[in-house]
């Protein structure tokens, strides 16, 4: 094995890893605060990358005011989705959580399938053809922009969480959901801004892959795996584990995919998953 | 006196001996290929369901994989049929038991986690099938089929290997595999392990506590639902014919499972049953209404369909409507509780 091959993907691998960060965030601080594993966030996922598709393809919108206009977007959808979905589910047993997200998940990519037709769809970029050398290695130039509007996502959601007030609420739910409403504080307020970030979260990293990755209705499965994986190497309900999870988990499948035959890549991250449920289900890095 | 005991369990079960026999005489009255062939995948998905059931319903542990231990039952079998010319006959039971062995397998895997874990875990399962039932290389690649999938090879009108030119023959086979699942799970909650089985699904820390064996009942239940899984698939790619990794692996099959058994009732024998009734007929007139009327284009349009079926059942009757009409039944007095 040519060590140069390898340091390249390790290194691609922490920039899609940054991006899956991002994505994790999202799931991350739902999971906590609401105590809810929502299965469907890789579809929300989707549908950002198809409307970032279609922004692009429609209207010429060039990819920085879309890492903007999406977001936004996904912000005001976020509230009604909150009250008229997701709310009954808080507080009821895992399973039916499980169960219901996971079937609206099933909803979700049929209708994409029913819309958007099966054909992988790519957003088109001058950038993806280009990198930059630097030394040995080189860095393609739509993965570094889509690892630095991450890195830039991940710095504003962790000043949010743990400089600001709002931010400390959230963090306190996630600690403990029963306490915060002793504290004179109404959960389900807390509950609706974390399930709103949770979203807003989702695309961003919606945006950000489809600046490199195409998008077809069954992505959506694929990174809700991918975000599973890094949620639970990071341990869920921890918000500085998802960053070491995310990383880890990118690095994985880039570096996998470049020592084993390509369809093997998703086999060793799956497996590293089944291993850490089973041996350590709290996670790497929770104390 | 062989008499009188058949007389008297006849008596105590009235109800369920009638509908057998009119289960059994029904595709005779109605001599349709279509109905038989509808009502034939509707007791595979029942077995399933049942299987599925075992597991969530009794033991608490919610799977998001049991379409992989369907998969696999199913590809046991033909591969049985084709590697050493295996009649489907013996080799459900086998491959079925190969099954029930590797799902255990996984149990012990999974013997730590709980809850959300274990359901993570096992939606994990399929596509680590997925990618090995894919891959295309050597012996593996000619002996899996790859992406592909592999067929039943065609023998004609053969009783001996299962194939017959019409759909009648399925139908009593799958009949007769949905009663022996039935009686499987009734001979299951009725003895101690069946208990145990229920106490750690209402609470295990409570059940480990009182002395069971935690890991040795979440292992042999496991096993249980595992085998009537495995059964599932056998008898499905018998009647079918093919199997193929994206239809064995993928998360469709896997839901319509968990439909049917939500539907029906969770952690009750006949609930699923019941589901599968309800679901495959509905399913069948939705996906025939859709094409009629659009063509092809709206081809995932039924799935869209089923998730919120799905999700209002969940979010409305967490147990299922099966317990509900029951309640119904006997506050009517129709039925007796027992």
């Amino acid at each position: 094995m040519d060590p140069l091959l390898m340091f390249q993907s390790i290194v691609t691998g922490f920039l899609l890893g940054g991006i899956l960060t991002v994505m994790t965030l999202g799931l991350d601080v739902i999971a906590g605060v609401l105590g809810l594993v929502n299965v469907a966030q890789g579809e929300f996922l989707m549908f950002a990358m198809y409307a970032a598709f279609f922004l692009d393809r429609l209207f010429n919108v060039p990819i920085f005011a879309m890492f903007g206009i999406v977001p936004l977007l996904y912000l005001f959808l976020s509230i009604p989705l909150y009250l008229g979905v997701y709310r009954i589910m808080v507080g009821k047993p895992a399973s039916s959580q499980l169960i219901y997200t996971s079937s609206l998940s099933l909803a979700l990519q049929n209708a994409a399938l029913v819309l958007f037709l099966s054909d992988p769809r790519q957003l088109y970029n001058p950038y993806r053809a280009e990198a930059f050398d630097i030394g040995p290695i080189q860095l393609n130039k739509a993965l570094l922009i889509a690892f630095i509007l991450a890195a830039v996502t991940s710095i504003i959601v962790f000043y949010f969480l743990y400089r600001t007030e709002r931010g400390s609420v959230i963090r306190a739910a996630i600690n403990n959901r029963q306490l915060i409403s002793l504290l004179g504080i109404d959960p389900h307020r807390v509950y609706l801004q974390a399930f709103c970030l949770g979203i807003v979260l989702s695309a961003v990293g919606g945006v950000l892959l489809s600046i490199y990755y195409p998008v077809s209705p069954t992505v959506g499965a694929t990174y809700n795996l991918f975000m599973w994986v890094s949620l639970v190497l990071g341990g869920i309900g921890t918000i500085r584990g998802c960053l070491a999870g995310g990383l880890i988990t990118g690095v994985l499948l880039n570096f996998s995919a470049v020592i084993l035959p390509v369809n093997f890549r998703n086999l060793i991250v799956l497996i590293i998953f089944m291993i850490t449920i089973a041996v350590r289900p709290e996670g790497l890095f929770r104390k | 006196m062989m008499f009188k005991l058949i007389q008297s369990i006849i008596r105590e079960n009235i109800f369920q001996v009638v509908t057998v026999i009119i289960l059994l005489i029904l595709p005779l009255i109605v001599n349709q290929t279509y109905i038989h062939h509808v009502l034939t995948i509707c007791w595979i998905y029942a077995i399933a369901a049942i299987g599925w059931n075992v597991c969530y319903g009794y033991a608490g542990l919610l799977s998001f994989g049991h379409t992989a231990f369907f998969g696999i039952g199913a590809y046991l079998t033909v591969m049985l049929i084709r590697a050493i010319g295996l009649t489907p006959w013996v080799g459900i039971f086998l491959a079925s038991i190969l099954t029930a062995a590797f799902g255990m397998g996984i149990a012990w895997v999974t013997a730590r986690t709980r809850g959300v874990y274990f359901t993570l875990c096992t939606q994990a399962i399929p596509p680590v099938f997925f990618v090995i039932f894919t891959w295309r290389v050597g012996w593996w690649g000619e002996f899996a089929g790859g992406s592909y999938g592999l067929t039943v090879p065609y023998r004609g009108h053969d009783p001996i290997f299962m194939q017959f030119n019409y759909p009648l023959p399925y139908y009593y086979i799958a009949f007769g595999f949905l009663i022996l699942s039935i009686w499987i799970v009734i001979r299951l909650i009725k003895s101690k392990f069946g208990y145990y089985l229920r106490a750690i699904g209402e609470e295990q820390d409570a059940a480990s506590s009182l002395g069971i064996n935690i890991l040795r009942t979440r292992i042999l239940g496991m096993g249980i639902s595992t085998l009537i899984t495995g059964i599932s698939g056998a008898v499905y790619v018998n009647f079918l014919h093919i199997i193929d990794p994206y239809e064995a692996f993928g998360f469709t099959l896997n839901l319509q499972f968990i439909l049917a058994g939500m539907l029906g009732g969770v952690g009750t024998i006949i609930g699923p049953v019941f589901g599968a009734l309800l679901l495959v007929p509905f399913s069948e007139f939705v996906k025939l209404f859709l094409e009629q009327r659009f063509g092809y284009g709206l081809i995932g349009a039924h799935f869209v369909l089923y998730g919120i079926v799905l999700m209002f059942v969940t979010a409305l009757m967490p147990r299922g409507l099966y317990p509900k009409v029951k309640e119904t039944l006997i506050k009517k007095g129709l039925i007796r509780r027992r």
